[in-house]
């Protein structure tokens, strides 16, 4: 009784938002405003607005595929597929993105998916790291955005590579099999629907994205914050150093959370102000970990899992760049 | 949470709506590069077709409320519909408020560039380029070739007597005047963008810059060229302005820049479309 009584005003204030939304589009002026927002303000849904409206097609597409692997895809095909030898795995998990280019948004549904249907976790996650870098979209947008220091877009792609198997397999050395996701009550059991696959595939899709949304909008809009009142001019002023820099352009990655398709023109106009390295960081840092996927993170996996692997990446990135620092 | 596939579906259909409407008018262009709006196409129908499945799967009485796949975690009421209003904020506040351009406020938080993309030569790379993706080309359209060719722009400004800043070449332009100043002092110069000034400029200098955009705006970076003159004590920040002037040569922190001196200046409406769109993939 109870139940029903929740649902009738459920659907009440379902019918209101629904003839609210309609009012807005069609009758609510947007040039005869009456409602404005103090400017910083307005900067801010501006920023949030542009970050959800360019995610939202990738979380889409994410979700799609997870759908499509959850509905198509059984765990005895999977295993067929996977290398028995998990190092071999890793290592060719990272070129994945050469093939499937998915960026940083669409990629945590799919290798949760792909690890909940037995994919070894350090396998998912080396995809989940290399996918957004290794792949020709992003080489390509790199290469346009340093045009006359093209090595930048080359090492990008070598250091992402080394940087995934290396987290890849420190994070095999630590958690073997280990299950990293979440588990939740419901998900013991496999469900048996008598819907044909492909509603299968659409219903599972629109409730994932509202699963994975919740935690990109909370992102996107921490990011805005960011976007709008940090002063860059001032951080670039500290990190001019060698040794500090990287993890200056690496907070900054962070913090950010830039499509990584489009970060390598944001890269380019920190101008010389940082060291290669740096500059390096920044673009590899950033892909693999951000403030808007962060949450993601953290509501799939494990808290443990994902505190290690993001110390584990920041570390592995350090010294890397600061490898690639004295040899170059 | 199955009770609520109808208040799913609504939110869902409000998206697109959203989403529609930014399309129709236009102001997309002022949220997204031009590049996007394919995957927002196909974000809206997505949406939409989405909705609509979720409002008629909310008739259907004997629907199961359980899929198997841990979306339904059971959550107090208020949790939930805590979750549903961030879901709805930005809907709403994209529909009431409208955007706002960037300004010279975040051009003081996010520094302005004044030497091109990056700075430095590049006339090979594009061949090395084409070499690259030779047999990509298809596969991954190299957009740069529909806008202006670098090297066939260089020539054309190097040949003639005045350098006209569009849309199109502006983030070229700029970096061939940086890197071959010599030959482009004296030369006539037109360029329209937004007044911005370093704490440090006196009235009558400025930069006049645009915001250049690579896919949203979150990813903005300011491009500009020094000007001076007494015609800009007139003009405050983010006004925007059609120069025309002289190149000179100036120092400034340590760096030669190019520099307009100013001959004449109009205050113009801000553009409808006031960001460049970089020309990467």
């Amino acid at each position: 009784m109870k139940r029903t009584i929740s649902n009738v005003v459920n659907d009440f204030f379902s019918f209101l938002l629904l003839l609210m939304f309609l009012y807005l589009f069609f009758f609510y002026e947007m040039n005869k405003i009456t409602f404005t927002l103090p400017k910083e303000w307005a900067m801010v849904n501006t920023m949030f607005l542009s970050i959800i409206l360019e995610a939202i097609p990738f979380i889409l597409i994410g979700v799609f595929v997870s759908a499509f692997i959850q509905t198509f895809i059984s765990e005895d095909m999977l295993q067929r597929w996977m290398p028995q030898n998990t190092f071999i795995a890793i290592v060719l998990s990272a070129f994945l993105g050469i093939i499937f280019p998915v960026c940083e948004c669409a990629i945590i549904p799919i290798v949760r998916r792909l690890i909940k249907k037995g994919m070894p976790p350090a396998v998912g996650m080396t995809f989940l790291m290399s996918a957004p870098i290794l792949n020709p979209v992003v080489f390509a947008s790199t290469y346009y955005a340093f045009q006359q220091k093209n090595q930048i877009a080359f090492a990008r792609m070598g250091l992402a590579f080394l940087v995934a198997v290396l987290v890849g397999s420190i994070l095999y050395r630590l958690f073997k099999q280990q299950n990293p996701l979440k588990i939740k009550a419901s998900s013991m059991h496999e469900h048996v629907h008598t819907e044909n696959k492909w509603k299968a595939t659409l219903y599972h899709a629109s409730d994932e994205f509202f699963d994975t949304g919740k935690y990109l909008l909370i992102g996107a809009f921490l990011a805005s914050l960011v976007q709008t009142f940090l002063n860059r001019n001032a951080l670039l002023q500290i990190g001019t150093d060698e040794l500090v820099s990287p993890f200056i352009t690496m907070g900054f990655a962070y913090v950010l959370s830039l499509c990584s398709e489009a970060d390598a023109f944001v890269a380019a106009s920190f101008g010389n102000t940082f060291s290669e390295g740096a500059i390096l960081a920044f673009l590899i840092y950033g892909p693999m970990l951000d403030l808007k996927n962060t949450l993601m993170l953290f509501a799939y996996f494990r808290t443990r899992f994902v505190i290690s692997f993001m110390l584990i990446l920041t570390c592995v990135v350090y010294f890397v760049i600061l490898l690639y620092q004295i040899l170059f | 949470m199955s009770d609520n596939l109808f208040l799913r579906g609504v939110i869902l259909l409000g998206f697109a709506l959203f989403m529609f409407k930014l399309i129709v008018t236009g102001q997309i262009q002022q949220l997204v590069a031009p590049k996007m709006l394919p995957f927002l196409y196909f974000a809206m129908g997505t949406l939409f077709i989405l909705s609509l499945m979720q409002i008629w799967r909310s008739d259907d009485k004997k629907q199961i409320a359980c899929c198997g796949c841990d979306h339904h975690e059971r959550r107090s009421p208020f949790q939930s519909s805590i979750v549903y209003v961030i879901f709805v904020v930005p809907v709403l506040t994209g529909l009431i408020f409208s955007n706002q351009v960037l300004d010279s406020s975040v051009a003081a938080k996010r520094g302005v560039q004044l030497s091109g993309l990056s700075g430095g030569d590049s006339s090979s790379d594009d061949e090395f380029f084409a070499q690259l993706f030779g047999n990509e080309i298809e596969e991954v359209p190299i957009e740069k070739r529909e806008k202006v060719d670098k090297n066939q722009l260089e020539k054309a400004l190097l040949a003639s007597d005045k350098v006209v800043f569009t849309k199109e070449n502006y983030l070229e332009a700029l970096e061939i005047i940086h890197n071959n100043i010599e030959h482009f002092v004296g030369k006539e110069v037109e360029l329209t963008g937004f007044v911005y000034r370093e704490p440090d400029f006196v009235k009558e200098k400025a930069v006049i810059a645009r915001f250049v955009i690579s896919c949203c705006v979150a990813d903005a970076s300011v491009y500009g060229m020094l000007a001076s003159g007494k015609q800009l004590n007139s003009i405050v920040n983010d006004e925007w302005v059609k120069v025309t002037g002289i190149i000179k040569r100036t120092n400034y922190k340590g760096n030669v820049l190019p520099c307009i001196e100013i001959k004449g200046i109009n205050k113009i409406k801000q553009p409808n479309e006031p960001y460049i769109y970089d020309g990467s993939l």
